[in-house]
């Protein structure tokens, strides 16, 4: 009996020593988890959508016997997105399309506790906003990384709330960095975007990318259509963010870089009416007299290929590239002239009104 | 002289009534649109003062030079208009 008491203790020791392979390994993902997910918000938006098909006999039959009308009238409708908090004081950065026209928004943090927000500013062709809650304590805050030093492969962490699934984990790698997709309602382009494999939904609209140090290296904005792909997401490099927030926290709006010209896209008919040497690029009609374009040294019928590092292939891809600098930042253009590519360095200046209508 | 219609434009010199109704500038020269009844996206008033065909450009200063240059233009030929509107430059491309 004894014996076989001593070989039961014995196979229990070994089975559970044996049992765990890396018994101490912990996954630096649980660690980025842990330390950011606090930080990370569910940002509920309440808009008020009004229905063409209105019919006051209907709407008045329906909210007196079912509580609301399913025809039309006006309708309250709750959209779902994420949100991270950047400052301890309650800022949270977030997208523009998850509360533009909401009447009423409310904010979730990790703890439960919730929070009616207010909607310090935003702009919707950055697709960037800031939201404030206010409450008598510090908030948990995320870390603003350098998305300009982002590798291809590194890990990539999403936090958000896909499907309103509060705080969902996702995981992939940067797949690409400077991705050029058009937006879903075809107003213009999101540009240089980082893309990732880590799976994002809607709900994770506006919640942090993460790399592996916790820091935030993108705001997960879109995907690509999933019946016809999967794990492609998109996220805006945050140091786009960056040189916004400020202004965004001050004056609620954005204001965007301005370079003087008047641009039309390279197409295949204008090439060749032109004689121009290259087939795609954005063509400068004419460079406004005094504007930064002017004074760098642009000229009219200079073809931009490049700003900044990033292919150009029409002039709404090039509008936007500006649109995501702020008046003083030092860019890299260029462009073919006559056949010759050029290298300008360009000191990026601020809009007008009048100006309002170039680029 | 009467100016050819091209793509659906009729142009004229322009006049100084012309200069004051559509504000264009003393140092703007071309000929003015004054009818476009084809799909170019240019409107009435609008100045042309350069056309490109297939790699040559033109620069159009009268009804003279736009005769000139619209007569010489093909079937297939790709060409670009280029228009002075409230001082913004715009350009038209297009396969006649």
């Amino acid at each position: 009996m004894r014996k076989v008491f001593v070989m039961l203790s014995v196979l229990v020791a070994l089975v559970s020593t044996f049992a765990l392979v890396n018994p101490d390994y912990q996954s630096p993902i649980v660690a980025v988890v842990e330390a950011c997910a606090p930080a990370v918000v569910k940002v509920e938006a309440v808009k008020t959508v009004t229905s063409p098909y209105f019919d006051p006999f209907i709407e008045e039959f329906f909210r007196r016997w079912f509580g609301y009308s399913p025809f039309g009238g006006t309708q309250r409708a709750t959209s779902i997105g994420s949100g991270f908090i950047f400052d301890k004081e309650g800022y949270i950065m977030t997208n523009e399309h998850v509360v533009s026209r909401a009447s009423e928004i409310t904010v979730t943090l990790l703890d439960g506790s919730s929070y009616k927000a207010e909607y310090i500013g935003g702009d919707s062709e950055l697709d960037i906003a800031v939201l404030k809650i206010n409450a008598q304590r510090e908030f948990p805050t995320l870390v603003l990384g350098d998305s300009d030093r982002v590798k291809i492969g590194e890990w990539a962490i999403a936090i958000g709330n896909p499907l309103g699934f509060q705080h969902t984990v996702t995981i992939g790698v940067v797949s690409a960095t400077g991705r050029r997709i058009p937006k879903p309602d075809r107003s213009g382009y999101y540009n240089n975007l980082i893309q990732t494999d880590a799976a994002i939904n809607p709900g994770n609209s506006g919640g942090p990318l993460l790399n592996i140090h916790g820091q935030v290296i993108g705001i997960n904005t879109a995907i690509i259509n999933p019946q016809q792909a999967v794990n492609l997401g998109f996220a805006i490099p945050i140091n786009t963010v960056k040189r916004f927030i400020d202004q965004l926290v001050r004056t609620g709006k954005a204001q965007k870089a301005y370079l003087g010209v008047r641009l039309t896209t390279v197409t295949n008919e204008l090439a060749k009416a032109l004689g121009l040497k290259v087939s795609k690029g954005a063509l400068i009609v004419q460079v406004l007299e005094g504007s930064p374009a002017d004074k760098a040294g642009l000229k009219d019928n200079d073809v931009v290929v490049k700003f900044n590092g990033v292919d150009v292939s029409s002039d709404a891809e090039l509008v936007s590239l500006i649109h995501s600098h702020v008046p003083g930042d030092i860019v890299e253009i260029v462009v073919n002239r006559n056949g010759k590519e050029i290298k300008f360095v360009v000191t990026l200046g601020a809009a007008s009104d009048e100006q309002a209508q170039t680029t | 002289m009467t100016a050819k219609e091209f793509a659906g434009l009729i142009v004229d010199e322009i006049t100084f009534a012309d200069r004051e109704t559509y504000s264009i500038p003393a140092n703007v020269s071309g000929v003015i649109v004054r009818q476009n009844k084809g799909s170019l996206g240019l409107q009435v008033g609008d100045v042309i003062d350069q056309v490109a065909v297939s790699g040559q450009r033109y620069t159009i200063r009268s009804v003279n030079d736009w005769n000139q240059v619209v007569g010489r233009i093909k079937k297939g030929d790709f060409v670009a208009i280029f228009a002075v509107r409230k001082n913004a430059r715009l350009v038209f491309s297009f396969t006649y």
